[in-house]
Formats: structure tokens, sequence, C-alpha cells
């Protein structure tokens, strides 16, 4: 720091220049006003000190023509004089503070400490730099708490850093601060005082705390803040010490990986015995449960994996997949537990049994043919269908294995494979996933193929000349009706809170939610959502739940829809009001999800069995009249659509009026019910069968013709052969059966017309004798 | 909320050492632990937790038979049972909800979230 001593008394400049360099501060003096001024001009000072009576220029014009020129840093006056007029004048005229005189050494060294300290940020007396410190008043540096000793120039150097933490100083400037004009050296030894001060610090271990700055000069630099640690909150907490509880809990763990290995070993042996199966399917599933919890995310899944591959071993022919998927869950252990953050574990990947609204379907086309396999890719992304290929049934098996699709689309004739294996797999995949969607797709159209996949399983034909688009527009028909378990609830509240906790959670149940939050807009939303339940506030601005509820339960369409309502009033009068508008059930609020949930269900399970019982024939479990010819008329819409043949055949046993007398009622009931069943079992579920009524069935077979019909029905007349009935009497007798055959849509358009020739059919086949098939 | 006190009963020893460890830290709340069935309803009944969460799979007396046993005994038929299970079908979920769990909780799960799970699952919550 460089200081202007101006005054005429030389005995007290000279005191004061003693002082101030023991402080290490560079001083000059002037003994004059005008030479004051002149210094003030030539050079920088930080702090000047003033005597008010200075020959040629007295202090206060000095002060005032220094403020006047922009000098900005402080300035002492000193004064013999007690009278506070001049002090005023002085303060007035720019100066920062006054000494009167006479006064003690300390007491001005003091006040210019305090003025320089104004200069600085910091209002602490003490400078400091991280663990550096500088003591003005004692001239102490200290490090760490360990004292630094420190040349002149080198406290200088410090200091002025200290004092202007963000400034950068050239050599020529820290010449000016820091040097008086006498003893001025040239700016090679600014660099030198540098070197050495740096050279200081780092002795003590102070290391940069002076850095510089390439072109400009040196600064101090920034000190290293200590890392404020964010605090770690309560669930971190936790999975920090599940973590760490993983050292010592691992042991465990490990066992049940040694029985995987184990495992692994007997199945490449060509022999996993059923206990040790068992036993590793336990294991794997036991660590598809711990492994997350101890920040093995992906441990619990590949868990999962192995666990899914155990309980259907033979499933999978490579033995290669299992060893890929045990080996990657050992490494995966190998390697240090990872945090996990919030959420991670909230969306389980959850196994929905059938596809949820919302989620994309998945098609695994079973085809040797590359080209179809990728035309398809690309159309189906823009259907909204996820498609995985497989080009042989082995990768099938494993693609199933891996991920159970939502539909699959086989084609039953691989050259390269032996013609029985697509059938094989047929058959396989109909016994593990009965309710698993099969389209059949195949190029050589043999009908021996269609026959022997019918029998096999009960799937559907698609010829392979249909174009992608069509096919997808067929698999998109069939996963709608194939998905019988999707709900759909239909919540209205004006309350977007409900609604939004609702969103929350019936999705993990697999309903799909809609929402609505104004009652006026019901109907259009009924119609276009059709749920199978609808939640209703009580309370709400235009139309209020218990009259929507009323209206409701007296339109045609609607009256049998379940609707169920949430209200924050208990009273029994609004209860009492609620039920005697139609509800079905009442749940208040605040609600709790597994409460609501459940209630849904039940609500929904019950309302299931009233609909089963409208739709099937109670003596025989079939369809009955209704529900067999609205069956029909959607499997009409999708013939003329895609262009597919669609037979219509009626049947009549045969004598069944004297089967009745002779045999007893009971007897002719079990007859029905026999032959109900026989057709049920030759046909697919996909097929139509049903009770027309009295001893008259109805079977509608999609995809096939009168003439590829007529074979299967050849199986019935011989199933129907061999059957003997015995009655209550214990008479053994046989029963016969008569069948009329039309197809759409060369004999009729319609339902109606289609019955009605194949009535005539029928008629023309028993008074041709009986026991069989006419086609019109 | 005052604290509350749960009974995990789980046969295996880590995932009822996390779960304890997990309910202390975020919530400080008390945990009793049984390894078996008989163990457990034991404690139920001596102890009447807040809540109980039950392993489906277990040896011996399993983690259903248990659900039952509890909501047979009047000593502990008002405690809510939740059930731990390591299998995520939904429609299995939704069987277990329709034998009387108050909800069920995916194994593995979260540390950092199990307490607040519980508390959302039982409407604790909601207060």
């Amino acid at each position: 720091m460089r200081i202007l001593v101006v005054d005429d008394d030389e005995l007290l400049a000279q005191t004061l220049v003693t002082h101030l360099t023991a402080q290490y501060y560079a001083v000059d003096v002037a003994t004059d006003g005008e030479a004051g001024w002149d210094y003030a001009e030539a050079a920088t000072y930080d702090l000047i000190v003033l005597d008010v009576n200075l020959p040629k220029l007295n202090g206060i014009r000095l002060c005032q023509k220094l403020r006047q020129a922009g000098y900005s840093e402080p300035i002492l006056l000193l004064t013999a004089k007690g009278e506070s007029s001049d002090k005023v004048i002085g303060l007035d005229a720019g100066a920062d503070d006054y000494v009167v005189k006479p006064c003690t050494i300390e007491e001005l060294g003091a006040r210019i400490r305090a003025l320089l300290r104004r200069q600085t940020a910091s209002p602490n007396p003490v400078l400091t730099w991280g663990e550096l410190r500088l003591n003005p008043s004692t001239c102490e540096v200290t490090y760490q708490e360990s004292p630094l000793s420190l040349s002149p120039k080198e406290y200088g150097l410090l200091e002025l850093f200290l004092r202007s933490p963000q400034r950068v100083f050239n050599s020529s400037l820290i010449l000016e601060h820091l040097w008086g004009f006498e003893d001025s050296p040239g700016e090679e030894t600014v660099r030198t005082h540098i070197k050495r001060l740096r050279r200081r610090l780092k002795s003590v271990g102070a290391e940069d705390v002076i850095e510089t700055i390439y072109g400009m000069g040196y600064r101090l630099k920034p000190p290293i803040e200590p890392p404020i640690e964010p605090p770690v909150s309560l669930p971190d907490q936790a999975r920090n010490a599940a973590m760490e509880a993983w050292e010592y809990l691992k042991g465990t763990v490990l066992e049940r990986l040694v029985i995987l290995d184990r495992a692994v070993e007997a199945f490449q042996a060509g022999n996993l015995p059923e206990s040790i199966r068992s036993d590793a399917e336990q294991a794997a599933h036991k660590l598809a449960g711990s492994l997350g919890m101890f920040g093995f995310p992906e441990g619990s899944r590949l868990g999962r994996e192995i666990e899914r591959w155990f309980q259907n071993p033979n499933w999978l022919e490579s033995p290669l997949h299992l060893q890929t998927i045990v080996t990657k869950l050992h490494q995966e252990l190998q390697r240090p537990p990872s945090p996990v953050s919030d959420g991670l574990f909230s969306d389980p990947e959850v196994e929905e049994v059938p596809s949820p609204q919302g989620k994309t379907p998945v098609l695994l086309m079973i085809d040797d043919d590359v080209i179809l396999l990728q035309q398809f890719q690309q159309s189906a992304t823009l259907a909204g269908i996820q498609v995985e290929t497989a080009l042989s049934v082995t990768e099938a098996r494993m693609r199933i294995a891996q991920r159970v699709p939502d539909i699959v689309l086989l084609d039953l004739g691989f050259p390269d494979a032996p013609p029985q294996e697509g059938l094989v797999l047929l058959e396989e995949l109909g016994d593990r996933f009965p309710r698993l969607p099969i389209l059949i797709f195949s190029v050589s159209d043999q009908f021996h193929d269609r026959l022997e996949a019918a029998r096999r399983s009960k799937h559907r034909f698609i010829s392979k000349s249909t174009p992608p688009d069509q096919v997808l527009d067929f698999v998109r028909e069939v996963l709608k009706n194939s998905q019988p378990d999707e709900i759909t609830v239909l919540a209205v509240d004006d309350d977007p809170l409900i609604l939004e906790t609702l969103r929350q959670f019936l999705p993990r149940w697999g309903i799909n939610l809609v929402t609505l939050s104004d009652s006026q807009q019901l109907w259009e939303t009924l119609t276009t959502t059709m749920p199978d339940l609808l939640i209703l506030d009580v309370e709400m601005p235009n139309v209020n739940g218990i009259e929507l509820c009323q209206v409701i339960r007296n339109d045609g369409n609607w009256n049998q829809l379940p609707i169920l309502f949430l209200s924050a009033l208990r009273d029994s009068e609004t209860v009492h009001h609620i039920y005697s508008a139609g509800a079905d059930d009442y749940i208040s609020k605040p609600f709790v999800e597994p409460e609501l949930v459940t209630r849904i269900f039940n609500r929904l399970e019950r309302n299931r069995l009233l609909r089963n019982l409208a739709e099937t024939d109670q003596l025989t479990g079939i369809a009955n009249r209704r529900q067999s010819m609205k069956e029909f008329n959607r499997y009409l819409t999708l013939s003329q659509r895609y262009v597919q043949p669609l037979c219509l055949a009626v049947l009549d046993l045969d004598h069944f009026k004297q089967v009745n007398d002779q045999y007893g009622h009971d007897s002719g009931d079990r007859v029905l019910k026999r032959f109900a069943q026989i057709l049920r079992n030759v046909f697919c579920n996909e097929e139509i069968v049903g009770r027309w009524g009295g001893e008259e069935f109805l079977v509608g077979l999609y995809g096939f013709t009168k003439q590829q019909a007529k074979l299967r029905f050849d199986q019935i007349f011989q199933l129907m052969r061999q059957e003997s009935f015995i009655s209550s009497e214990n008479a053994v007798f046989k029963v016969t059966f008569s069948a009329g055959l039309a197809q759409a849509p060369i004999d009729g358009a319609d339902f109606h017309h289609l019955y009605r020739v194949a009535d005539a059919a029928l008629y023309q086949a028993k008074t041709s004798g009986r026991d069989r098939l006419i086609c019109a | 909320m005052s604290e509350k006190c749960i009974l995990v009963i789980d046969d295996e020893a880590d995932i009822r050492e996390i779960a304890k460890m997990s309910l202390q830290i975020t919530k400080n709340w008390e945990v009793l632990t049984a390894a078996s069935s008989n163990e457990g309803v034991a404690i139920a009944e001596a102890k009447q937790p807040d809540a109980i969460l039950l392993d489906v799979m277990m040896p011996g007396v399993d983690g259903l038979a248990t659900l039952q046993n509890l909501g047979k005994n009047p000593a502990t038929q008002n405690i809510p049972v939740i059930l731990l299970t390591a299998t995520v079908k939904v429609v299995t979920q939704r069987q277990y909800v329709q034998l009387g769990a108050k909800a069920v909780l995916i194994k593995p799960f979260d540390p950092g979230l199990l307490a607040s799970q519980i508390e959302k699952a039982l409407g604790w919550d909601a207060k």
C-alpha cells in the first residue's frame, strides 16, 4: 500500500514515515500543498494524509482540489486546532476523517488502517483468504494458524491482493502501490517479488494464492470453498443403508446363485430333475424380489427372467440362453451396488395378462420370409402395433419365453423345417397360452394344413396374399375382441383432485380410466367410451350426480351400467337418496385405494355373471339364440370387409321328439348337452356354436367355404355315430343329426337370408334320409 | 403423524433387515420382525402393530394362509395387512386384494420409498 503524507512539520512527517514503513507501507512525503498536489497527480496512493496548515496551498483547498480531480481514495486530515468549525469544513471538503494534533502515532496508525479497511469489502479488520490470515494492525500473517514470515515487500504484495480480491494488478500498478518514488525499481523486480511470495506461501502449504492472468497481470485466486455437502434426504439415507447392508447380507443372496449354477449345470448335462428345477425357480424368484432393494435393479430383472425360464424349462431348446442370463447376473453382482433414485421402483415392469389400453400391443410374426416381415414392420408401426419377428420356430420359442406377445401370426409352411414343426408349436402355444390369439398365415393355402390346424388349436386363417394393411386390420379386430378383461371406468367429478387421484392408481389395476369434469357432457362420453362402470360425485354444478343416476337408470341402453357413488356426504338421507336413485354402491370420501378397487371389481364381477346369464343357454352352456345371432352378424361384417367366406350351418337332432317320449326328458337333456359339448370341442373359441332352440343348433365358420366346412362336419357325424346314450332305465340308444349349410355372400348377404337357405338345405337332408349334411 | 409400529413377516432375513432399516430411517417407525407365520401371528396378537407387511412365498404356512389366519383371529382381524410379493401379474395382485389384503407391494421395494408406499396404501397420508 502506498501512502502520501503532506505535512510541513518534518519531525512529525518523519515519525509517521518510520511508523508506516514498519507497517510495510510505501510512503512519500511532500512538505507543502503544491508539492502534495504534484505527487498526487504523478502517482497512485491508497491513502493521503494532509495537514490543514500547509504553505502554498492549505490542506482544505488541496483536499477540495483532489476530490474535484476525481481522487477517490481516503483522505485523512491532521489539524492542530480543536475547533469544530475546521473539522466541519474539512469533512465537507471531502476528507474522510481527521485527527487532532497533538496525537499519538498509534492512534494515527489505527485511523489509517480503519480508513483503508473501508475501501475493502470486508468489515473484518483481519484480511483472510481461505485459511490464510493477514492482520494489518500487527502485520502478522498466518496460514492454518501457523505464522508465516514475509519481507516487507512480500507482505505489501499480499496485503494489496487481499484488499482487492477481484482486482487484476499489472506490474506497473503494483509498482505504484508498493514502491515510493525514491526507490522505484523496474517491473522485473515485481515478478521476482511475486515469485518469492508464492514460494513462501507454498512452503506452508498455501498453494495457488495468486494467479497469473496471461497478458494482464496478477490476481488473488478465489479460494476453494470447501464443498458444502447437500443434506442427504431420508429416502436416500435408507437407500444408502441398504447398499451398505449388502456387504454383510450378500452371503445368503450368493447362496441362491449357487443353486442357479447347479441347475444350469444339470440342464446342460441334459438332466434337470424336478427338485433342482423347483429349487432354482424359487431361488430366482427370491433374487428377483431382493436384489433391487440393495441397489441392483438390473439384478432383479435378470432374476425375473431366470425365474420365468425355470417355470417352463423345456420350452426353450437352447441351453445357451439360460447360461447367458445367469452369467450376466453373476457379472451384475460383481459390481458395487448403484444408488437408485425416486421412482425407479414405483412402476415395476408389470406383466399384463390382457394388454391394457394405451400400451402398444405386440404382434409376434413367425415367418421365414424376410421381405414380408420388413413390409409388416413398416405398416405395423403406422397402425400402432409393435411387431416382433422370429425367423424360425426355435427363435419363436425364445421370443415367447422372453415376452409373451398379445397376438401371434404364424406361417405354417417353413421350407427348411420338418412340416410338422409349425403344428407342434401351435399345439404348445394352445396349451400354454389358451387365450393367446393366433392367426395362421400360409402361402401354401393347402386345405390339409387348415384342417389340421383347426383341429389342433382353433385359430383363424389368413391367406398370405392378403395385403399387410388388411392383415393388420384383422389383427386389431382380434385384439379388441380377445380382451374381455379390459375394463373401462368413467369417472365424473368436478373436483380435479379426485380425478387426478383416480388417474394415479386405477390404470395400475388394468383399468382404463376416462375422466369427465363437466357432467353435461356425460351422454356424449358414454357413447364414445362405452364404460363398464360409472363413478359419480353427488354434488356437481349444473346436473348433480343423483339426477344423472336417475336419468341413466331410465335409459334403455344404459340402465344396466353399474354406478358407484363417491361422496363426502355421509348423512343417512343422502345415502338413501343415492340408493333410491338406482346406484349400486356408495363410498365416502376420502377413500382408500384398496377399498375402491375391491368395490369396483366386485361390482364388475357381479355384472359379468349377470351378462353371462343373459348370453348363454342354461342347459348346454353354449351361446343362446340372441348371442349366436349377434356373433354371427359381427363375423358377417368382417367377411364383407375382408372378402372372406362365412358359412352358416343349421343342425337338427333326428327324431328328437321320440327320444324325449321314449327315454324321458332327462335323457333328452343329456343328449342335448352332449351334442353341444361335441360341437364345442370340435370348433374353436372364435367359431360360433349356439343353441337356436329345442333340438336345433347353429354353427358359424369364418374363412371356410361350404366344401371345406362340410369336411369339418364329417368329424361330427362320426363322433355322433360313435356316441351311445343310456337312459335312466339302462336302455342304450343312438342319436343322429341332419344339417343344412349356406355360405355368405353367395347364398345370402344377411343372417335372415342365410338362415332361410340353410334351413331349406336342412329340410332336404331330413327328407333324403337324415344323418347327413346338404349344401345349399 | 404419530410413530407407527409395523410387523414384517418374511422368511428371508435380508428382506426383514432392509425393510426394518428403511422404515426406521425414513419414518422412525417401530419395526417388529418375524421369520415365520406362527411367530408373526403371535407377535401380531401380543403387540397389536398398526400394519403387517406379509411375504406371500414362505415355507410352511405361506403368506396367503397367514392372511386368512390373521383374518379369522379376532385379536388380529382389524390389523391391515399388506402383501409383499415378487410376482408382478396384475391379475394375481387383484386376487390378493380380494382375499383381504389391503394392498400389494412388489418386491424388490425401494428402501427409500417403502414407508410412503405403506402410508399411501393405507390412507395414512390422507389425514
